[in-house]
């Protein structure tokens, strides 16, 4: 508690007490975040769900060692699913990776640790990366993925990967979205600085344009992220790309709607298939095609991944 | 609107006074206090005041009800006040009171203080519950027991050791968290509780010397609990701008245009959808409804052609 020595510190039973009580406001609870301090139960490591890309792997999982986000996405899947916005941190790390390491006994595994939060926001606090850094570089058959939207981080006070397989998987999105949508979140510059010094110091970079936002102009705004990125990042560098457009459950837009009545990028009429709200297909095809063409231009083809409409 | 509930009148007299409320004298149940303007508001004849059904629609700034001692007074009375005044996203409730302090080595340092309670063990139950902390301010926080009986000096005793991670004993606030959470959420309710006791000696017998000491220790603290309530109004009513997305002359429009292009409720639905989206995204829909008008476009005689005018918006506010 080192780092908050003002907080006021309530001792609960069981995380749950707070974090699923009924009638909670996530947009209230956001702006003003308790921490929940807790131990992870039942199971720990999940299958990777629908809606998200395997990137090539064929077991894909997921965990959790932390939900709920410091950054406050508008546009984030998290708003609709936890019933809270305030932050748990599980500090059972070790028994999710005894966990991981059964699933190593059988396959190889494609775990992502940063889905349902971003931990490199927050690392300087936990500390958890490092610790997936040093386990993944101990488990030959584990390929991790660090999917973050932070700016500036501090590479250098994390363990080096020898292995490569733990991938720092930056979303980048154009200065309207981050200025909009994006709250808290590093800028343009900020993860593009990021994703240099990744690169340089010899860590596994993957770039998801995804969800890419529709935003008015997108073509010029995604247009002048793509000069600035492809000047200043060497493209042949990167590990690999993965292109999406936004898109989600029908279960949590419903309640992100209701939370968030002033949301220009929630209340956009999206369309709905079969539970999973999603741009018109025109402008689906327009977006994603036109990102993967520009990418073309830098990365080969077979290390673009888009989200397809077999993998749904 | 704020809520305001308190368990004995002499709790309340200070908050009534400074807030400026008078009696409903319409109401024989429990004592209510409401501000003047609406009791005046309300006894006129004001067609403002009344929606289609005739029923009264305004609802005062703020209430304040006093409940009863116990849990079950304070559950009946909140359940009853909230479905009288139809409490919704934007209004807050405000339970205040007085407690004991739970431990007697604490005591001096306790009195007369006000706290923020920020978990409710409902002692009949055992269970606690957890209002959010939202409210940025500088009282305090505590816990609390919340039991059914008033709190003796010789349970003071037992409690010391059986209740040791509580700092407060009341005896409502658990209920009236229970029975405002059909209504409102954890960030709609705050606790406050100013210490008065330790524990009730057994040979109290004076009232009105007890119900000055009440009064006077509540109005000690009247300035923070204004304070506090200032903030409760301010959330209330940017939580209620925020949810108005349309101002009125866009919200005509809309009934206007969902009349005149026949909209089934699906096609309603669709057509309030991009409008929202439209205005939060600063795009001059109207402009375009009006040239629909303009060019005869607008009304259409049936939902087929309306299905024209869907299309002509959502073309607009989206690709």
């Amino acid at each position: 508690m080192g780092h908050f020595p003002k907080a006021e510190i309530i001792k609960i039973d069981h995380y749950k007490d707070v974090f699923n009580r009924h009638r909670q406001n996530y947009v209230k609870q956001h702006e003003s975040q308790a921490l929940i301090l807790a131990v992870k139960q039942g199971t720990l490591v999940y299958p990777g769900a629908e809606v998200c890309q395997n990137m090539g792997h064929k077991h894909f999982y997921y965990t959790s060692c932390m939900m709920n986000c410091l950054f406050d996405c508008e546009y984030c899947y998290l708003k609709g699913m936890y019933p809270s916005g305030n932050m748990v941190i599980f500090l059972n790390l070790q028994d999710i990776f005894k966990e991981v390491e059964m699933l190593l006994s059988k396959h190889p595994v494609y775990l992502c640790v940063s889905y349902d939060t971003d931990l490199l926001a927050i690392e300087s606090l936990t500390g958890y990366v490092s610790e997936w850094i040093r386990f993944t570089e101990a488990h030959p058959d584990l390929t991790i993925e660090v999917r973050t939207k932070a700016g500036n981080i501090d590479f250098e006070r994390l363990p080096e990967d020898g292995s490569g397989r733990t991938i720092f998987a930056f979303t980048v999105s154009p200065d309207y979205v981050v200025e909009h949508y994006e709250h808290r979140t590093g800028s343009l510059d900020g993860r593009i600085e990021s994703i240099k010094r990744a690169v340089s110091m010899g860590f596994t970079v993957r770039l998801c344009f995804d969800p890419m936002i529709y935003c008015p102009d997108w073509k010029t705004e995604y247009g002048k992220m793509m000069d600035r990125l492809t000047s200043e990042i060497f493209m042949d560098r990167i590990n690999d790309v993965s292109v999406g457009s936004f898109r989600l459950s029908e279960e949590y837009l419903k309640s992100m709607r209701r939370n968030m009545p002033d949301s220009a990028v929630v209340q956009y009429p999206y369309q709905n298939d079969h539970g999973v709200y999603h741009y018109s297909d025109k402008l689906t095809e327009e977006m994603e095609n036109w990102m993967v063409c520009r990418l073309k231009e830098f990365v080969p083809e077979e290390r673009i991944f888009r989200w397809e409409e077999q993998d749904r | 609107m704020i809520f305001i509930f308190t368990a004995l009148y002499p709790e309340a007299k200070p908050l009534i006074k400074i807030f400026g409320l008078k009696k409903r004298t319409d109401r024989t149940r429990f004592q209510q206090f409401v501000p003047e303007d609406y009791i005046k508001l309300m006894a006129g004849d004001n067609d403002g005041a009344r929606d289609e059904s005739g029923e009264k629609r305004i609802r005062p700034e703020i209430v304040l009800t006093v409940t009863g001692v116990g849990p079950v007074n304070a559950a009946a009375v909140v359940s009853s006040v909230l479905t009288e005044y139809d409490a919704s996203h934007s209004d807050q409730l405000l339970s205040f009171g007085t407690a004991a302090a739970l431990h007697k080595q604490q005591w001096e340092e306790k009195r007369e203080t006000l706290f923020l309670l920020n978990k409710l063990l409902d002692q009949n139950t055992d269970r606690c519950f957890y209002p959010d902390m939202l409210v940025r301010t500088s009282i305090p926080e505590a816990s609390a027991v919340t039991g059914s009986v008033v709190l003796t000096e010789r349970a003071v005793r037992f409690l010391d050791m059986a209740a040791e991670d509580y700092d407060l004993y009341d005896m409502e606030a658990a209920a009236v968290y229970q029975a405002g959470v059909f209504y409102v959420g954890p960030h709609q309710m705050s606790f406050l509780r100013v210490v008065t006791d330790s524990g009730i000696s057994a040979n109290v017998s004076d009232v009105r010397t007890l119900a000055q000491h009440v009064s006077d220790s509540v109005e000690r603290n009247v300035e923070q609990i204004l304070d506090y309530v200032e903030k409760l109004r301010l959330i209330s009513f940017g939580e209620k701008k925020r949810v108005d997305i349309l101002g009125d002359l866009e919200k005509k429009t809309v009934e206007k245009v969902i009349r005149d292009a026949h909209f089934s409720k699906v096609m309603q639905d669709q057509f309030i959808q991009y409008v929202k989206y439209g205005t939060l995204s600063g795009i001059n829909w109207m402009a375009e409804v009006e040239k629909l008008y303009e060019s005869g476009v607008l009304p259409t005689v049936d939902k087929r052609t309306g299905k024209k005018v869907l299309d002509v918006v959502r073309n607009v506010i989206s690709e």
